[in-house]
């Protein structure tokens, strides 16, 4: 596979998994764009890979953890969450919860947040997780316990206060 | 709220999110000039090479923005309909690739991906039609209207008796675009992700080796691939007798049901049986052994027909046709 074949089959699944994990397009945009000049630059050996798709997705969770780790000011801002857009076609109902689902999974530590993303988003197991992250499953199955908890929590004190409403 | 209800919730606040994602186009913009700064840092040999690259780029960016059909990366097809695929790049989990068909006129090109065997497991169609005069070239007001990648399109779901299918339809260029769904748990947020990540891939044409003789009022309709791995790979044709019914043709590699009355075909003994395998008329089904390989024609027949007509009209298909090597397919059974 070439380089060019690779981004014409693969940019767009990169750029959606990286908005997924910055919950903000223009940092995904930023985060891919660095990933693919340097995939670019190690083609040569990238393009020999049995799943090239796979290390490249890889290198975008990885620049995601050291972007952040580099912008510890990072963090998304009520403007950012409004960029995400305009709902259509969907249940009200539906759009709050989403909505606060959203802005939770913002607010995630960066690792849980990554294992969210990977196994709700990508549908990755745990074993897959691990090795994306490079950790144990234990670890992996503690980030998407906490982090559900902290989603369901967040959600069922909105539920609440809309019951008190 | 129950957890899977929660899970699905996920599920959806996260495909909303990946549908924000900005344009392919932006970025392999961003990167052709970042590309071109920095040859001028690089020795002589990295320079040719960078040179190189950075042409396979422009190049590359330039047909980015050529044409859009129907995808947000705004690839360009090639020029040939039979030989590009809409392909997804993302599908429920577990779904692999079981069916590419095509019209013999070049009207349009499909592909089948399903989780499992029959029409009860969950399964996508996505057909690339070129309208012909007359067609709709945009959605019907009566619909649900819908927009897909930003273009016009509309959502329906069939009457079929024993399974819903779910129809996202919409207009791109000189295109159409369906893609059906059917068990699928959510089926329009997954048909609309399914809809952003079709990509067009160029393809050897899947040309499927059937020849017929003359058979008096029968056109070839449409012809395909089909099947779970590469090895078990099922070629079919189907052909159109108006007014009167359609004769599906398959040749498998292995070994049909033999039910049914013996009866004599291709020079020697086939197996004739009547089944319930349409909606409403009970199908004729012909089997015979091609020698390694069988040939199944099965007839659908617009209104009841009786075994025997049918019979004889499957007797004249099966021995009419030659049937040439089935083509290799090492696409059946992957993913996306």
């Amino acid at each position: 596979m070439t380089f060019d074949e690779f981004l014409a089959q693969r940019l767009d699944s990169l750029l959606r998994y990286a908005t997924t994990l910055t919950c903000d397009p223009h940092q995904a945009q930023d985060i891919v764009q660095e990933v693919v000049l340097r995939a670019q630059q190690r083609w040569g050996r990238i393009g020999r890979m049995e799943q090239p798709g796979a290390y490249v997705t890889r290198m975008v969770t990885n620049e995601f953890l050291s972007w952040r780790r580099r912008r510890q000011d990072i963090s998304v801002a009520p403007q950012a969450m409004g960029r995400l857009g305009a709902t259509t076609a969907d249940h009200s109902g539906r759009v709050d919860d989403r909505q606060v689902l959203l802005a939770g999974i913002a607010r995630l530590p960066r690792k849980q947040r990554v294992a969210v993303v990977l196994r709700y988003y990508l549908n990755r197991t745990d074993d897959q997780i691990a090795v994306e992250l490079g950790c144990s499953t234990g670890t992996v199955r503690s980030h998407v316990s906490r982090a559900v908890a902290t989603l369901r929590a967040g959600l069922t004190s909105i539920q609440r206060v809309e019951e008190v409403r | 709220m129950r957890t899977d209800e929660f899970e699905d919730l996920l599920r959806g606040a996260l495909d909303h999110q990946a549908a924000q994602a900005p344009s392919g186009a932006r970025v392999l913009a961003a990167l052709a000039p970042r590309t071109r700064r920095r040859r001028w840092w690089m020795p002589v040999g990295g320079v040719v090479t960078a040179g190189l690259v950075g042409i396979a780029m422009v190049s590359a960016s330039e047909s980015y923005e050529q044409a859009a059909p129907g995808t947000s990366l705004q690839v360009s097809p090639p020029a040939e309909l039979g030989n590009v695929y809409w392909e997804p790049t993302w599908l429920p989990s577990g779904m692999v690739e079981q069916e590419r068909s095509y019209a013999v006129d070049d009207t349009w090109v499909g592909s089948i991906w399903a989780s499992g065997p029959g029409t009860a497991a969950p399964w996508v169609h996505v057909i690339s039609v070129v309208p012909g005069p007359g067609q709709p070239t945009g959605p019907d007001p009566s619909h649900e209207q819908v927009l897909v990648n930003g273009r016009p399109g509309e959502w329906t779901v069939s009457s079929d008796p024993r399974h819903e299918v779910h129809t996202l339809t919409w207009w791109a260029g000189s295109r159409r675009f369906d893609l059906l769904g059917s068990s699928l748990p959510d089926p329009k947020p997954v048909l609309l992700r399914v809809a952003e990540s079709l990509r067009p891939l160029a393809v050897e044409p899947t040309a499927v080796p059937f020849t017929f003789a003359a058979v008096p009022g029968a056109r070839v309709d449409w012809s395909g691939i089909s099947g779970d791995r590469p090895d078990k790979a099922v070629m079919i044709t189907n052909l159109v007798f108006a007014d009167v019914g359609v004769a599906r043709i398959e040749v498998r590699p292995d070994q049909p049901v033999l039910e049914g009355a013996r009866v004599p075909v291709r020079g020697g003994t086939g197996w004739f049986r009547m089944a319930p395998l349409g909606l409403d008329e009970l199908t004729g089904q012909l089997v015979a052994d091609l020698g390694g390989r069988w040939l199944v024609v099965s007839f659908l027949p617009y209104a009841a027909k009786d075994p025997a007509e049918q019979l004889n009209l499957l007797t004249t298909v099966a021995n009419s046709v030659t049937v040439g090597p089935t083509p290799a397919a090492p696409w059946l059974g992957r993913r996306p």
